[in-house]
């Protein structure tokens, strides 16, 4: 069989198991298992120990479940409440000010811990029903909780950053400070979305024959004192995400080492400001932890042995000479790329499509280039499309675990105008790179 | 003669449904123990940051003991995180199946899965077995024993293919219920 028959195989293969539903992890153990005793030397399976362990020795890798158990001790407890009450006391003036809020919470949510669904899940619960309550529709409040979620994944800290950093042996803490910008960005064109389509429904209501009572539920507004009375609530939060900020870009500490602080100051909070020092309540927070990150890091080793095989056995390095004697534009290949990108989301979670294909399509787009860390954060933002869009959309599986009063219809109808606005958003960052360039370029 | 098969068909039912309650239990166990490793990794790395950075005094141990720590908590909770399904899969060839195949995929996948723990989790076994007899250590200048991650992993591996051995005979019942479902249609 050439190289290319078994490469072919091997992506074929891949693909089938992945799609079979089995876990991410375990077809992607399967696949190298399978390909190590059929086209390897028998010998090469006493590696594998070697290859697991080799892989996860890496202090890097802690970040990624310091940030979820951050973000876990934040959403298991009273600390989203008040995170969400603050935003929308101090936005409930603006037009469509509580879907505001719920965008603004989602962003500093996403601040502090580096998970969509987690992200989505926390402002979700609390976020949907008020707005349900104060007359949005179900496809909008569902919509933006789900759209306002993937911020989780954009906003450092995020994981999808780390896996990258990792994979493409970029700077973790450049690709940090990349996702600043783009990060706000995307937020404000979510918030004008928002504030603009509720205004639009508002107003429809008003001429369809809406009473005061609608105009009242739907424009609550707080006094000074109302809004002036959250701002001790909201101090924690801020002193967190200022510790996490100053020592990891200020360079006294590495992610991994931020992410440590950060989640150690979280759970102090947790414990000693909302009085969460029972099992019941410490309980939920360890378990959920655990579960989201094994999943991570268990894809992550079992990907350690998937390139190994495809390095062994010059797949890799196949596809990416392939790719980098290409005949196209600098433009038709990052589409091409971006196609491959946004298909792949259709089915697999980021975290898959980050192991699956970096190691492969960088070089080529490097060559082309590219700048990695640029690419770091397009990549990022076209898989947050993945996430709310079917068959997988797991931001989409989270909305409807807390309203499964929305029919996935009308959820679709209102994720729709984000994910316009995140390919408009990418059409931006690729004209103009110096949006998600110019702060690490002061690093 | 039948009222002794029976008997011992019910003593094997009791014994199963004793293991698969046994499993669920160590399974949520090892949950809590993954988790509480990542709350106690919070603590060495804020603590290590202090005493590096402020009382400039490193630790040689710090990084390794944090990145077992990771090793820990990934491989203690892989089989609560199997007991809750929460490995994810895309289950896209659900929507293109017809209904009564898809219990089958599931069994499928389950059993592929299974082989492949419970290959893993031999292999590192008897990796660390031999790096126990050996006495082998890291590179590193604190040089912990290589045995302790390595059985970790294993244990871990192997507690998961248990988890899976439950849920397969659940797949395996399942099924027997969809075919007779077919069937009386």
């Amino acid at each position: 069989m050439s190289q290319f028959d078994i490469g072919v195989l091997f992506a074929v293969g891949t693909l089938v198991l992945l799609l079979s539903g089995m876990p991410v992890a375990f077809a992607l153990g399967v696949m190298s298992l399978l390909f190590i005793v059929v086209f390897m030397p028998p010998m090469l399976i006493h590696t594998i120990p070697e290859t697991l362990y080799q892989g996860l020795d890496n202090f890097t890798l802690l970040a990624i479940p310091l940030f979820i158990l951050m973000g876990e001790a934040i959403g298991r407890t009273r600390a989203s409440v008040d995170l969400y009450e603050s935003a929308y006391r101090w936005l409930s003036r603006l037009p469509g000010g509580l879907g505001i809020a719920n965008v603004v919470g989602c962003s500093i949510f996403a601040a502090m811990c580096g998970s969509s669904t987690a992200t989505a899940a926390a402002i979700g619960s609390m976020g949907i029903p008020e707005m349900k309550k104060r007359g949005y529709s179900g496809g909008l409040a569902g919509g933006l909780i789900a759209a306002g979620g993937t911020l989780g994944i954009l906003i450092p800290p995020s994981v999808t950053f780390i896996l990258y950093g990792i994979v493409a042996e970029q700077s973790i803490g450049k690709l940090f400070i990349a996702g600043i910008v783009p990060g706000i960005l995307l937020a404000a064109l979510f918030a004008v979305w928002v504030a603009y389509k509720a205004h639009r429904d508002h107003k429809r209501a008003l001429a369809g024959g809406a009473d005061t009572a609608h105009q009242r539920i739907m424009q609550e507004h707080f006094t000074w004192r109302e809004r002036m009375e959250t701002l001790p609530r909201l101090l924690p939060f801020a002193i967190i995400i200022f510790i996490v900020m100053v020592a990891l870009y200020g360079g006294y500490a590495t992610p991994s080492e931020v992410a440590g602080v950060g989640a150690f100051a979280t759970l102090v909070m947790v414990v000693v400001v909302y009085r969460c020092y029972r099992w019941s309540e410490l309980g939920p927070i360890l378990l959920g932890t655990a579960k989201e990150s094994c999943m991570i890091m268990m894809i992550l080793a079992m990907s350690f042995l998937y390139t190994y095989v495809m390095s062994y056995l010059h797949i890799s390095q196949s596809t990416t000479e392939w790719l980098v004697g290409l005949t196209m534009s600098r433009w038709e290949f990052l589409f091409w790329i971006d196609v491959l990108i946004l298909v792949l989301g259709f089915f697999l979670p980021p975290v898959a499509i980050i192991l699956f294909i970096t190691p492969v399509i960088l070089p080529g787009l490097v060559a082309h280039g590219f700048d990695p860390v640029w690419f770091g954060v397009q990549m990022t933002i076209l898989m947050e499309t993945g996430l709310i869009h079917p068959p997988v959309g797991l931001n989409l599986f989270v909305i409807q675990g807390i309203a499964p009063e929305i029919p996935l219809k009308e959820l679709l109808w209102g994720v729709t105008p984000f994910i316009v606005l995140i390919v408009l958003f990418i059409i931006v960052i690729a004209v103009f790179p110096q949006i998600v360039l110019w702060l690490p370029g002061y690093m | 003669m039948a009222l002794f098969f029976c008997s011992e068909g019910i003593i094997v039912a009791a014994m199963w449904r004793g293991f698969c309650r046994g499993m669920e239990i160590a399974s949520t166990i090892t949950g809590y123990l993954g988790g509480a490793l990542i709350a106690i990794s919070a603590g060495t790395v804020t603590y290590e940051v202090i005493w590096r950075y402020y009382l400039v005094h490193p630790h040689t141990w710090a990084l390794e003991a944090n990145v077992f720590l990771l090793i820990g908590a990934t491989f203690a909770a892989a089989s609560f995180t199997q007991l809750k399904r929460g490995h994810v899969g895309t289950e896209v060839l659900d929507l293109l199946l017809p209904k009564h195949w898809i219990p089958w995929r599931v069994l499928f996948g389950d059993i592929l899965s299974c082989v492949l723990c419970g290959f893993i989790g031999v292999q590192v076994g008897l990796y660390a077995i031999h790096a126990w007899e050996e006495d082998w250590t890291t590179d590193s200048v604190w040089a912990p024993h290589l045995w302790i991650p390595h059985s970790i992993i294993s244990a871990g591996m192997l507690l998961i293919t248990l988890q899976y051995l439950v849920q397969i005979v659940d797949d395996v019942r399942l099924l027997g219920g969809t075919q007779e479902k077919v069937e009386a249609k």
